[in-house]
């Protein structure tokens, strides 16, 4: 029903003028989602100053206004975000059926400025999203969305037409996750994208994706992602409980989403697991994990999240067990270099000096005879050193990169011995120490375990292994108390079963992994039928 | 943003078999190879022979006796089996007395820690690291306690056992010969004092039993959990008289620190006393942390607080402060034995008296019932 209203009210032209001021209708802030609720007008060229005003007349708004229909010629304004929709679509699916439609006989009916909205609607517009809006604020969100907006004189309604294309980029490999044998691909930024690969894997009727908008300004799409069967309904409703409780004015990357859904955000260790690695995504799922999808983030997150999948790589799971033990054991040690060898180092050359074999000691004693430092301000001049060349080599341009890693580990380190700063002996543990954190899979871990290094080395310097044990003792109480998403964050490896134990410290034979996670996949905990795999054990082969 | 909790789960007769051995064996691996040697010579570990299978069969009875209430805690069934008031006043005591004895071991161990690694550092600073651990432990529950064991105990153990072996070169038979060289009388007095331990175990298992999954596993759990805390107390015992002698064992405060001492292997395997340090601290934190909690519940309980954590750390520090108080380490051991003596070793034969009045009581309110 038409209303043939003219142009805007009193009360509409002040909510536009507040809107086009940056603060709401109703004076709370910024526009939200649902604001402003302001009906379109009938007349063009309200409805074209009214978007013009609320979008400050930008550069990249273009607006078309022309007239089709031969008999009783309607006006309509087609108005779109130049770098967010094509022009070409716009063209060839809109502006030319509507300007061709009087010559096209459509049931014998004519078209006039009463049915003109129907008339696209149900005959002319060759696209495939399409709807139609009321609310002036809604078509905004729509046009800054990347759809096209299609005002018609005299209708109090306008047509949504055409689908966001942002610009995006191609599925390539992952680079902070690489494997030598497994799949390569990584998500991308776009959400559809990242679905897609999902879909490709689990291909299932019980996959689950359920769509959020987050970010009161963003409108950041936020898919979360679960195998129906399989998840547990609690923790999938405690998820959605957590992102809709979410009120922020933009969502940037995953790494927003995963702070405020956090069960503690003040630990150091992170409660929500993240990964670039569609593969990696679905083996989550199917162990009846809960994922998370972010427009605009190549990260995908997941929860609830255990300390042992932090030490876990895909890779794992695609080479032969016997070796995957064996790297998870290097894994493991290298871990615990990258937390303990410095504080270790410090306290034993510091207080305990009864724990260090003779000669060792005395070739240790020569080379700090020229140093004048104690170990513990040796340790932490090479340690932020360190990080200092990391951090300068990840900001910089890829070869200049490599220059100064080149320049840390050559110049600083040879020099820094040389002229009696630290000893040789240091060298070799801070650099231990840091291939030890760069074998850690997860770099949110790595970047934990690189934290919690300092205080060790404070406490060791002071207390000795007495400070070392009751700072890892206060670690171990922390990690004990954790929990992601109501699974505590040692399961798994407390209370350690038989079945758990076979993905923790090794990873068993997959013959033998017939179950999923207890607390994660409460429902349907078989992963494989009784028979499966059995095969091998009986000799079996061709009859 | 508030965060809620997902699935909360109770700890399991596994997790009960484990926490159950971890308290036992606690601290006690340090001082109580000198505390029987003193007592009974070199039949100490005979007493301990004789002790082990003696506290695993009474622990076991006294948990098979608490089937009647396995979801009741020990200040309900107090209550239960002598009323109301008189019962919350009895269980009061119990837990003070339990608070107390954890502060006692916090103190115990500053003293452990400046004898054996770091003699210029004030008692203090290790007291209240000790207390924060525990007192956060305890904080935290028996779920978390539950899970910190799981993964200490294992690590206490292994370095008892490797302690042990190590010791192996340096043992002479000729340390326990001739056994029982002055009559069963030393054994006896050896025997007795072990028994207290086991009261401690009684105590605290008693006050978290309301939280085991299945408590119909308990016994079976405890006793399970005990075996090896009682053949590695044996066996260090052994090692440690086989390897300084009786009466060098009984003239040392903490002996086992002494024998890691002089454990050395070639060039290598040496100055064992820094190493046991972490597994020690463990230890004492698990130990600590499980006397803390089962005295706040049982405070709590008598007066009356649903939860047990808002007097966990009131509790924790006020104890702690007193503990300090007492500067001298010899006054502190005494006040310790005193508790093991009159505190923990009542508490061992408690459940046989509590029980059976609570369950009469019981049948006696149940009849009422009916009739009413």
């Amino acid at each position: 029903m038409y209303k043939h209203r003219k142009g805007y009210g009193p009360q509409a032209r002040r909510d536009i003028n507040a809107v086009a001021a940056g603060t709401s209708a109703s004076g709370k802030g910024p526009p939200g989602p649902d604001e402003p609720r302001i009906p379109i007008a009938a007349e063009l060229s309200a409805n074209r100053a009214a978007l013009t005003k609320l979008l400050g007349n930008p550069p990249d708004l273009a607006l078309r206004e022309f007239a089709f229909g031969i008999d009783q010629p309607v006006s309509c304004l087609v108005a779109y975000i130049d770098g967010l929709t094509d022009p070409a679509v716009v063209a060839e699916h809109l502006i030319e059926p509507l300007m061709m439609a009087p010559r096209v006989a459509v049931r014998d009916t004519a078209l006039t400025r009463s049915n003109a909205l129907d008339m696209i609607c149900e005959h002319l517009a060759s696209v495939w999203h399409l709807l139609i809006e009321t609310d002036l604020g809604s078509a905004l969100k729509a046009l800054l969305g990347g759809v096209c907006l299609v005002f018609i004189d005299g209708c109090d309604r306008c047509l949504a037409v055409g689908r966001k294309e942002p610009p995006k980029r191609q599925i390539t490999t992952t680079e902070t996750e690489q494997v030598i044998r497994g799949p390569r691909e990584g998500f991308t930024e776009t959400l559809r994208d990242c679905t897609g690969l999902v879909r490709k894997r689990l291909a299932t009727p019980a996959l689950r994706l359920e769509a959020l908008s987050l970010g009161r300004l963003s409108n950041t799409a936020v898919n979360i992602v679960w195998l129906q069967g399989v998840a547990s309904d609690k923790i999938v409703a405690e998820v959605r409980q957590r992102l809709k409780r979410i009120d922020i004015d933009g969502i940037m990357d995953a790494g927003y989403i995963e702070e405020l859904i956090e069960d503690q955000p003040y630990s150091p260790f992170s409660t929500v697991y993240h990964t670039e690695r569609p593969d990696a995504f679905c083996a989550h799922l199917l162990e009846g994990r809960i994922g998370i999808l972010v427009d605009g983030s190549s990260q995908a997150l997941i929860v609830p999240a255990t300390l042992t999948m932090f030490f876990q790589s895909p890779e794992d799971y695609y080479t032969r067990f016997h070796l995957t033990i064996l790297i998870r054991f290097i894994r493991l040690l290298a871990s615990f270099n990258s937390l303990l060898l410095p504080p270790v180092y410090i306290a034993a050359t510091t207080f305990h000096h009864n724990l260090i074999p003779t000669a060792f000691l005395l070739s240790i004693a020569a080379g700090r005879e020229s140093v004048p430092f104690p170990a513990v301000i040796e340790a932490l001049f090479m340690v932020f050193t360190f990080e200092a060349v990391r951090e300068a080599g990840v900001r910089l341009p890829g070869i200049i990169g490599q220059a100064v890693s080149i320049v840390g580990a050559l110049v600083i380190g040879q020099a820094v011995v040389s002229a009696g700063v630290v000893s040789p002996i240091m060298v070799i543990i801070i650099a231990l120490t840091e291939v030890g954190s760069f074998a850690v899979p997860a770099y949110d871990m790595a970047a934990t375990l690189r934290l919690l290094r300092y205080p060790l080395m404070l406490l060791a310097a002071t207390l000795g292994m007495f400070g070392i044990a009751v700072s890892l003792l206060a670690l171990l109480i922390h990690l004990c108390c954790l929990r992601s998403f109501g699974v505590p964050y040692l399961d798994g490896l407390t209370p350690l079963t038989a079945q758990s134990a076979k993905d923790v410290f090794v990873r068993a034979p997959w013959p033998h992994m017939k179950f999923r996670p207890r607390l994660t996949a409460q429902k349907h905990p078989e992963r494989q039928a009784e028979q499966s795999g059995t095969q091998g054990a009986g000799g079996g082969g061709a009859p | 943003m508030k965060r809620q909790r997902g699935p909360v789960e109770r700890i399991s007769t596994a997790q009960l078999a484990i926490l159950s051995g971890a308290v036992g064996l606690g601290t006690v691996f340090l001082p109580i190879t000198s505390i029987i040697a003193k007592l009974a010579g070199s039949d100490a570990t005979l007493a301990l022979i004789a002790a082990g299978p003696v506290v695993a069969v009474v622990g076991r009875l006294a948990h098979i006796a608490q089937f009647k209430f396995p979801r009741q805690s020990l200040v309900a069934q107090f209550e239960l089996a002598f009323g109301r008031l008189i019962g919350r006043a009895l269980a009061l005591p119990l837990g003070l007395a339990t608070i107390a004895f954890a502060a006692g071991l916090e103190r115990q161990i500053a003293d452990v820690y400046i004898i054996a690694l770091m003699p210029k550092t004030p008692p203090w600073v290790f007291a209240l690291a000790i207390a924060g651990l525990a007192g956060a432990l305890a904080h935290e529950g028996v779920e978390a306690l539950a899970r910190y064991v799981a993964i200490t105990h294992p690590l206490v153990l292994a370095t008892l056992v490797i302690l042990v072996a190590a010791a192996a070169p340096l043992f002479n038979w000729h340390h326990f010969l001739p056994p029982l060289e002055h009559g069963l009388a030393p054994a006896l007095k050896g025997f007795a004092r072990a028994l207290p331990f086991a009261g401690e175990v009684v105590l605290f298992v008693w006050a978290i039993l309301p939280n085991v999954n299945q408590p119909r596993g308990g016994p079976r759990a405890v006793t399970l959990g005990s075996l090896p805390t009682i053949a590695i107390l044996i066996a260090l015992n052994a090692a440690t008289i086989g390897a300084l002698s009786a009466p060098e064992t009984a003239r040392l405060f903490y002996a086992t620190i002494d024998l890691a001492k002089l454990i050395q292997i070639g060039d290598y395997l040496r100055g064992l006393e820094a190493i046991i340090i972490p597994v020690f601290t463990a230890a004492t934190v698990t130990k600590t942390a499980a006397f803390l909690l089962a005295g706040s519940r049982i405070v709590g309980d008598c007066l009356g607080v649903a939860d047990a954590r808002p007097v966990v750390w009131p509790l924790t520090l006020a104890a702690t402060a007193g503990a300090l108080a007492l500067t001298k380490a010899t006054t502190m051991l005494r006040f310790i034995d005193s508790l093991d003596w009159y505190v923990m070793l009542p508490t061992l034969f408690l459940p046989f008296l509590v029980w059976p009045l609570a369950f009469l009581r019981s049948k006696r309110l149940d009849k009422r019932t009916v009739r009413g």
